[in-house]
């Protein structure tokens, strides 16, 4: 039995070109100490998936159809009551773009401690000797919580954003882009310190990310999404080694590998559909080298092909004709 | 270093900025501290070749590539402009002195740094005189009203060339602040200035009506009261004085004011210079998104690099070239995009425009600073494609800018690691990426992700970040961060006394009691503790390979009832070429 589990979810935005299904019919599922990575290009709806089973979407967002099940609870039907004892103690995420995530007129101390105080309703000292001892464990020395967030580089702020979600020992984090805009070399310390936080906690971690390299070092099952829908899961080697749909394919063929040939490579032609007006049949199908008649008549549903690795792709359903 | 024709060469090329200070610091003069963001790097690339400078954010890449473009202004050093390989290596080898005729004379022709200084020079020259002269016109004709104006109040007598002339005198000494151009406090000066003028000019008045001709009333009205000369110049006289003084001074002010604001935007004579070196070198700016103007169409943005460079004539040739940039850059056909804002365009789309903007003026050498970095991963190949494209239609040179490495792999001709304001290794491309010599570059190729579940690697994570530019480590400015540092690497006391504090734990604490540097290559301690030796030589033995800074630990000899810890003393390493083609800067080669 999973630990959470998205079945069929769909959330729309109201705008005033009408509505947008940022996420259209999206299930996954996370077992306990399991890793997963959602990975899909700018707009695809990760964050909006992130946000939803967080119960955090912006204003002119909702969650149209689906659950989200944790732990035999239904997030989506939960009161706000309710739904703010799940968030920080049992679910909790670490915010896109660490350098605007903090408030930068609190000392990272206070904001680290806030959600302590709020969810435990514990006095200051305990909660600070808590802010001491996450400080410690992202690998800042605890002397710091007294500084302003302009005081730390990038790096540093994203270790106080980690401290900040684990605050009150959840069991998932949702990480969302914790890489993007680091260097390299900060990249890899971070990715390091998560990989060693999930061992020594045993947390289950969902990792947003369109970096499908960083992904492969770090998580056991990934999820591509395209345009809001779910187009391939699987183990990660399953998607990785043997791709089924050929978006997935395309977009792991487009990182440069340092280790291999010299080659420039792949890239996807065409842009992004609209939301608003996605295409019929298969989203992918204008972008899709291998599309035929049947791809733009009729949504390819997504199919098991055996140990958990499902792609919607007619390819692997139906002979191809023409 | 490479076979073809260089296009662009640097040499000792340095960026400083310098720190910001208060304006009491600058008023007392304190020496500036300075930012070095770039410290002296060499670097050639030849013609049509794409250079890529690698490495992490702050360490001076992108301020090379304005550097090269006198976006910014180079502190010293030089950019040679298509010299030839023999004029290079000529200049190279002239290091020593014996040649110093023909290094200045290659600078003189070619070196662009070695020209905006002359160009800057004349800038600031007649900028110099043309304030001078606005200062003197202008005080002449202030104090020249100014005692024409009393002269009709009193209806003197006195000859007006007289008047003149003391206007001229009185004038000029009032307005002399305005002539010299302060680069630091021009606003405060006029300010403070403006009082210093009414005062000096209702003395100087008061001296030249004195001297005039009625010095008795005036003597006898100062004798009478303190107030005297108030009296003497009636109520209604002295006002009317008091206020073409002042707006003498206000207008001095103001049109000086104006003027070097003027004088700033046009940047005087350089502006022709830099005009013509426009539009031959240009730039790729990194984020599509934030380095297009939101209220300019893609015609705005693309043809304003040839109105501002004076490059065409007429709107149609305008029109005309822009469409070819738009379609050169891979928008087709160019008139669907030509009035569209820039969010009406996809990233890959903008980030096309922002290249367009840089073809139309038909450069031969673009910066591109990391184009494709805020690209989707599914786009960025487009966008590489097309650069290289333009290389083989134009033979344009680049110098690629990335924190990449992966993505230098597949792209450079040969790749340069920067690391805090210098290049610390550079070779061609495959060498370097498969063969990586310098300990930061092996530690940069070991973290890059790779794309495989399967290829699990030994990753070298480097700890901390980069130092702060300001403050550089002396030595191989690397040390600190290096896992194979060693003696003579550029350790100080200071920090092997933090080596200390953190392997003194629990008992061992005591040994750091009395423990000092004494002087960066030495640590002393009066008295020592019992036992201390011991311990360090404990250290020094077991834990130098974990905490390098002990390896610097030359002799540890008692002195004078304490102990002495000196330290072996190091150098900065220099750039040597250790393989054809490949340079590094490091102690272990």
């Amino acid at each position: 039995m999973p630990l959470l589990e998205v079945k069929d979810l769909q959330v729309a935005f109201t705008t005033s070109e009408g509505d947008v299904h940022a996420v259209d019919g999206v299930s996954f599922s996370l077992g306990e100490g399991e890793s997963l990575g959602l990975a899909g290009e700018s707009g695809c709806g990760k964050t909006t998936a992130a946000l939803s089973i967080m119960r955090l979407l912006p204003k002119n967002g909702r969650i149209v159809s689906g659950s989200i099940n944790y732990q035999g609870y239904d997030l989506t039907k939960l009161r706000d009551a309710q739904m703010r004892t799940i968030r920080w103690q049992h679910i909790s995420i670490i915010f896109q773009g660490a350098m605007n995530a903090l408030n930068p007129v609190r000392r990272i101390g206070a904001q680290i401690a806030e959600p302590i105080k709020l969810h435990e309703g514990v006095d200051d000292e305990v909660a600070n000797k808590r802010v001491g001892e996450l400080l410690e464990l992202v690998g800042i020395h605890k002397d710091r919580a007294a500084d302003y967030p302009h005081e730390f580089s990038g790096g540093m702020r994203q270790r106080v954003m980690i401290a900040m979600a684990l605050a009150c020992n959840p069991k998932v984090v949702i990480a969302d882009e914790p890489v993007t805009a680091l260097d390299v070399m900060i990249q890899a310390q971070i990715l390091e310190l998560l990989e060693r936080l999930k061992r020594e906690l045993g947390l289950s971690m969902i990792l947003i990310s369109h970096d499908l390299s960083v992904m492969a070092e770090t998580c056991d099952s990934m999820a591509i999404m395209y345009a809001g829908k779910m187009v391939e899961t699987g183990s990660v080697r399953d998607v990785y080694k043997n791709a089924k749909h050929p978006y997935t394919k395309d977009l792991i063929a487009a990182f440069p590998d340092i280790k291999g040939a010299r080659v420039l490579p792949a890239y996807i032609p065409g842009d992004i559909p609209s939301l608003v007006h996605p295409p019929q049949g298969c989203r992918f199908h204008p972008r899709c080298k291998f599309a035929w008649s049947l791809c733009e008549q009729e949504e390819p549903a997504l199919v098991d092909l055996g140990g958990g690795h499902c792609a919607a792709c007619h390819l692997n359903t139906t002979e191809r004709r023409e | 270093m490479t076979e073809r024709e260089p296009y662009l060469a640097l040499r000792d090329f340095q960026v400083w900025f310098s720190k910001r200070r208060g304006f009491v610091a600058a008023l007392r003069r304190s020496e500036p501290g300075f930012v070095r963001a770039v410290d002296g790097i060499d670097l050639t690339i030849g013609k049509g070749e794409i250079y890529c400078l690698v490495g992490e954010s702050g360490c001076g890449k992108t301020t090379t590539g304005k550097g090269i473009l006198q976006l910014v202004e180079p502190t010293g050093g030089d950019v040679f402009l298509s010299p030839t390989a023999e004029e290079i290596s000529r200049f190279d080898a002239a290091k020593s002195g014996d040649d110093a005729g023909f290094r200045e004379d290659l600078r003189k022709r070619k070196s662009l740094t070695y020209q905006a200084k002359t160009q800057r020079s004349a800038r600031d020259w007649i900028a110099n005189l043309l304030f001078g002269l606005a200062g003197v016109v202008l005080a002449i004709l202030a104090g020249t009203g100014m005692l024409l104006g009393l002269h009709a109040i009193h209806q003197d007598s006195l000859d007006l060339l007289g008047y003149v002339a003391a206007g001229v005198v009185l004038g000029l000494v009032g307005t002399l602040p305005w002539t010299k151009m302060s680069r630091h406090l021009p606003h405060a000066l006029s300010l403070a200035s403006i009082p210093a003028t009414v005062i000096i000019q209702i003395a100087l008045t008061a001296a030249a009506l004195a001297a005039a001709g009625r010095p008795a009333d005036l003597g006898a009205a100062l004798s009478t009261s303190p107030g005297g000369y108030l009296n003497y110049l009636d109520e209604n006289t002295l006002f009317v004085a008091l206020l073409e003084i002042l707006l003498a001074a206000l207008a001095t002010w103001v049109a000086t004011g104006l003027f070097a604001g003027y004088w700033d935007r046009r940047r005087g004579v350089e502006a022709d210079w830099l005009r013509k070196l426009r539009t031959r070198l240009q730039i790729v700016f990194q984020d599509p998104y934030e380095s297009l103007n939101p209220r300019h169409t893609v015609y705005d943005i693309v043809s304003e690099p040839l109105l501002v460079n004076r490059v065409t004539r007429g709107r149609a040739e305008t029109a005309a070239r822009v469409e070819r940039a738009v379609s050169e850059a891979g928008l087709r056909p160019p008139r669907d995009y030509l009035l569209r804002y820039p969010h009406e365009l996809s990233g890959g789309q903008r980030q096309r425009v922002g290249i367009a903007g840089a073809l139309v003026l038909e450069p031969e050498f673009v910066v591109a600073d990391e184009p494709v970095s805020m690209l989707d991963v599914s786009i960025r190949t487009e966008i590489v494609e097309l650069l290289l494209q333009l290389r083989e239609k134009r033979g344009l040179t680049y110098l690629f800018i990335t924190h990449d490495l992966s993505l230098a792999y597949v792209l450079a001709d040969r790749v340069g690691v920067m690391y805090l304001g210098k290049i610390v290794e550079e070779g061609p491309t495959e060498e370097l990426i498969a063969n990586p010599r310098h300990p930061y570059t092996k530690a940069l190729i070991s973290v890059v992700p790779i794309p495989d579940p399967d290829i699990r690697h030994e990753r070298m994570i480097l700890k901390g970040e980069r130092p702060d530019p300001s403050n550089i480590p002396p030595g191989c400015r690397f040390h600190p961060r290096c896992p194979a540092a060693f003696e003579k690497c550029g350790w100080t006391s200071e920090e092997l006394l933090d080596t200390l504090r953190e392997l003194a734990v629990g008992d061992d604490a005591r040994f750091l009691l009395g423990a000092a540097p004494h002087g960066p290559g030495a640590l002393a301690w009066r008295p020592a503790p019992d036992g201390l030796e011991a311990w360090l030589r404990g250290l020094v033995t077991e834990k130098a390979e974990s905490h390098r800074a002990l390896k610097a630990v030359q002799s540890i000899q008692p002195e004078g009832g304490g102990l002495m810890v000196v330290l072996h003393p190091f150098e900065e390493p220099t750039l040597k070429t250790v393989a054809p083609g490949v340079i590094v800067s490091c102690h272990l080669y």
